[in-house]
């Protein structure tokens, strides 16, 4: 068998879904929504919903990740596009669960390195991921799936150099959009390539190079991917995922009443929290991680309004962006866990935080002081429905 | 440093109608003449009916016209399926990048019809600055598509239309550099999808994306100003050489313009890589007056270890089959001609085709042979009768029929279109006139118009 027809055959036929990865994918929904209400978006006619919607989702940069990317921003807008105004509210979290495991096991198996490769995982994966999970909730055929996979294969893409631009959101509505209309066209007939992921000229050629796995191991991976129940991280502050315990550990330490410099260690050199120094954007600033440990010292948190460099916050962040300093290892370095050391002392890196009602009352209260009383409300009714 | 993008964006903006040659304002009209035909043919195929319905589905706005098909949607919609009917049966034309003008033509058509018109050379000089980028990229950027991977139509495709579209959308400087990094983040479409359905789409991706991206763009997005010569930029990613090379591709914009020299009208609706055998054994067929039944063997010498056309020795459907040599050298001596009714899908079945395949032998040459690097001159064929007697012929590329050297005569090109169209238009050669002399329009939507 090859390798596309076993994810096919995956999507079609799963093994039995995991009570944690259902609940996941029901906490993801809900996030997603959520983070959609702090979005925005550029309407153009006659883009399609899932586009939109996924922009929104992902724009706030306070939305759900997956190994491979943005997770949630990508798969809840294909979902809802093709589920149309009655969704079958079961399947729906089964198929993310799928699309979830098949964007995991491609960028596991393929040992994805998106700083060296270049292509954002999200737009590669979210692809893949979104085709793979509309197939499944529409109910496709393992020929059909096989064709859908073919289809999205043409419809990954994304630069990195555009990260930390208005695009990078953009690169989530391309994603979801793309992995809707693979499966579309699939469910009607149309064709791709029935060996996409293997062929040479492939998926698997173009992002990991000639040598890839067998069907055999693709299948072991997808296994694993679906029953491991914790492919989604929430994320807390509206920041890079790497950047998250630490923003954590410091506000921690902030109620010590530690004081003095912040040194962060253990950061590798491709690191995307790291990918701005000093930054002149919100976008760019959610990448800086120098910028969020200022912002937080000076704030005691990571903020929407802190994030844009010309507010009252963030021009403090920016005075106190002297006080962080971040040691990225070289390359022949030896991987390390990311440290931080707060006037001079090492700070506890506590566990990721998964509480969606942690996050979003702190977010309300955010908001709520910054003079916005709707939004709250919308978010509140959303972590009821 | 001023950035790659910004210098590209200002040749686009800067450039007068009267800049580009009427040499190659000529070529242009000619590709664009080319292109409505085969659009108005490809509509009517499986899988472009397939997108059309897509869109059709989808509804939005009444922007842009399908054409030939009666249906007004959004101009993302409307350059999505126009392009992928235009690419729909490998009939369009080819040159500089893969096959420019199926995403580059409908990207432009839906730009003018949300601009509220535009004139004819207003469209032929936008589309001549886009060309430029797109071509000079992928040629002096010696990009290979079946190394990296990502098919070059929807790649330079996405670049060359986006830059013909901010340039007729008026997008200023700053804008169109928003525009290009925008296009250059959509730029994808495997190589391995040649053959299927998806190869057409890719056209279809590559002109929405296109007038996305400068839409987007025109209502605020921003992306990284150095996304070509940036890390993990286009450049990085899509070929992985030094940005060096960048510096003369840029200089290189419209000194001079390379549409005369660069476009080709295909004679036959398949890979391009099957063109110059074809023209071979036809040249042979009639010069000794041959019949399938006559033929033993026909070896195609030349053919490159990454030729696409040596994909499918077995075609499974009538897209396979502009894919392989076998099919439509074999098909070519079976039915005398071949056109597009010949890549039916069920002709790939007929007993009579698959007998044919077995009589046609591809000759790869091997990685290490000093001839590959004339990848691009053609393929010499030889012919042996069943009596033992061989012919041999050889109709170079760059001389093919339809090529800049041996343009076709204007009988054989409005005879092609008429053809073409005639498979959505009961009078085809009413739409002769509107869109033979673009350059001269005063308003393309008239053109467009009387072919909704």
């Amino acid at each position: 068998m090859s390798a596309t027809r076993a994810v096919a055959e995956f999507v079609c036929s799963p093994p039995v879904m995991p009570t944690d990865s259902l609940a996941a994918a029901l906490r993801s929904r809900t996030d997603t929504a959520c983070a959609a209400l702090l979005g925005s978006a550029v309407a153009v006619p006659g883009l399609p919903p899932a586009w939109t919607d996924a922009v929104w989702a992902r724009s706030a940069g306070i939305d759900d990740v997956a190994v491979w990317g943005a997770a949630g921003a990508v798969l809840w807008p294909a979902l809802t596009a093709v589920a149309g105004d009655a969704p079958a509210e079961d399947r729906l979290a089964e198929a993310f669960c799928v699309g979830v495991a098949v964007g995991e096991a491609l960028w596991r198996s393929g040992r994805y390195r998106e700083a060296d490769r270049g292509f954002d995982g999200t737009s590669v994966f979210g692809t893949m991921a979104a085709a793979a999970a509309c197939a499944r909730y529409l109910g496709l055929s393992v020929d059909e799936v096989v064709a859908a996979l073919g289809i999205a294969g043409s419809g990954t893409g994304g630069l990195i150099a555009n990260l930390g631009t208005d695009l990078e959101p953009v690169h989530a509505g391309f994603a979801a959009s793309n992995g809707v209309r693979a499966a579309r066209l699939a469910s009607v007939g149309f064709l791709g390539a029935p060996d996409i992921l293997e062929a040479r000229q492939g998926f698997a050629e173009a992002y990991f190079g000639p040598n890839w796995v067998t069907a055999d191991e693709l299948s072991a991976e997808l296994a694993h991917a679906l029953t491991s129940g914790d492919g989604v991280r929430l994320r807390q502050y509206p920041c890079h995922v790497e950047g998250q315990t630490l923003v954590a550990a410091l506000i921690d330490a902030a109620h010590e009443h530690l004081i003095g410099d912040i040194e962060v260690t253990g950061i590798g050199p491709t690191s995307g929290a790291a990918r701005f120094d000093v930054p002149t954007t919100a976008a760019e600033a959610r990448a800086s991680l120098r910028y969020v440990l200022a912002l937080t010292l000076v704030h005691g948190t990571v903020s929407q309004a802190g994030l844009d460099p010309t507010s009252v916050d963030g021009k403090a962040a920016l005075g106190a962006i002297d006080r962080v300093r971040v040691d990225v290892l070289s390359r022949w370095d030896l991987p390390q866990e990311p440290g931080l050391i707060f006037g001079g002392r090492p700070v506890r890196i506590p566990a990721p935080d998964d509480s969606l009602t942690t996050k979003w009352r702190r977010v309300c209260a955010e908001l709520a002081e910054a003079g916005d009383d709707d939004t709250p409300a919308e978010i509140a009714g959303a972590l009821a429905g | 440093m001023t950035s790659i993008a910004r210098r590209i964006a200002e040749f686009v903006l800067g450039a007068t109608d009267d800049d580009v040659p009427a040499a190659d304002r000529a070529a242009i009209e000619m590709s664009c003449f080319d292109l409505v035909g085969v659009v108005l043919a490809g509509r009517t195929s499986r899988h472009a009916q397939m997108v059309e319905g897509l869109v059709r589905a989808d509804g939005g706005p009444a922007e842009c016209t399908v054409l030939g098909a009666g249906l007004r949607v959004p101009g993302i919609s409307a350059a999505l399926s126009n392009a992928t009917s235009a690419h729909a049966d490998d009939f369009d034309d080819m040159g500089g990048y893969g096959h420019p003008s199926a995403p580059l033509l409908p990207a432009l058509l839906a730009a003018a019809e949300l601009r509220g018109g535009a004139s004819g050379a207003e469209l032929v000089t936008a589309y001549a600055v886009g060309f430029e980028v797109g071509a000079a990229l992928c040629q002096l950027g010696h990009y290979d598509q079946y190394v990296r991977c990502f098919h070059s139509t929807p790649v330079f495709g996405t670049l060359a239309g986006v830059c013909a579209v901010a340039r007729l959308l008026g997008l200023d400087t700053d804008r169109t550099v928003a525009a290009l990094a925008t296009a250059a983040t959509f730029a994808s479409g495997l190589g391995r999808n040649s053959g299927t359905m998806v190869k057409p789409l890719h056209a279809g991706q590559g002109a929405a994306n296109a007038l996305l991206a400068a839409l987007l763009a025109r209502d605020g997005v921003s992306g990284a100003e150095t996304v070509f010569e940036g890390r993990g930029g286009f450049w990085e990613n899509l070929y992985g050489t030094s940005v060096s090379a960048l510096d003369p591709i840029v200089e290189s914009l419209g000194n001079p313009y390379r549409s005369a020299r660069s476009l080709f009208i295909k004679g036959f609706p398949c890979c391009g890589s099957n063109q110059s055998a074809l023209y071979g054994v036809r040249e042979i067929v009639a010069r000794e007056g041959l019949t399938a039944a006559d033929v033993a063997e026909v070896v195609v010498h030349r053919m490159n270890e990454t030729s696409p056309v040596l994909r499918y020795p077995a075609p499974a459907y009538g897209l396979n089959g502009k894919f392989s040599i076998q099919f439509t050298v074999g098909s070519l001596l079976l039915h005398g001609r071949l056109g597009i009714d010949e890549f039916a899908d069920a002709n790939t079945q007929d007993p009579a085709v698959r007998d044919m395949l077995g009589r046609v032998r591809p000759e790869s040459l091997s990685r290490w042979d000093s001839r590959n690097a004339g990848k691009s001159a053609g393929n010499p064929v030889t012919v042996v009768t069943t009596d033992g007697r061989g012919f041999d012929a050889f109709v170079r590329r760059p001389e093919m029929p339809g090529s800049p050297r041996t343009p076709l005569a204007e009988e054989a090109l409005v005879a092609k279109f008429t053809a073409n169209a005639a498979r959505s238009s009961t009078d085809p050669q009413s739409l002769v006139g509107p869109w033979r002399h673009l350059d001269a329009l005063a308003d393309v939507r008239e053109a467009i118009e009387v072919t909704a």
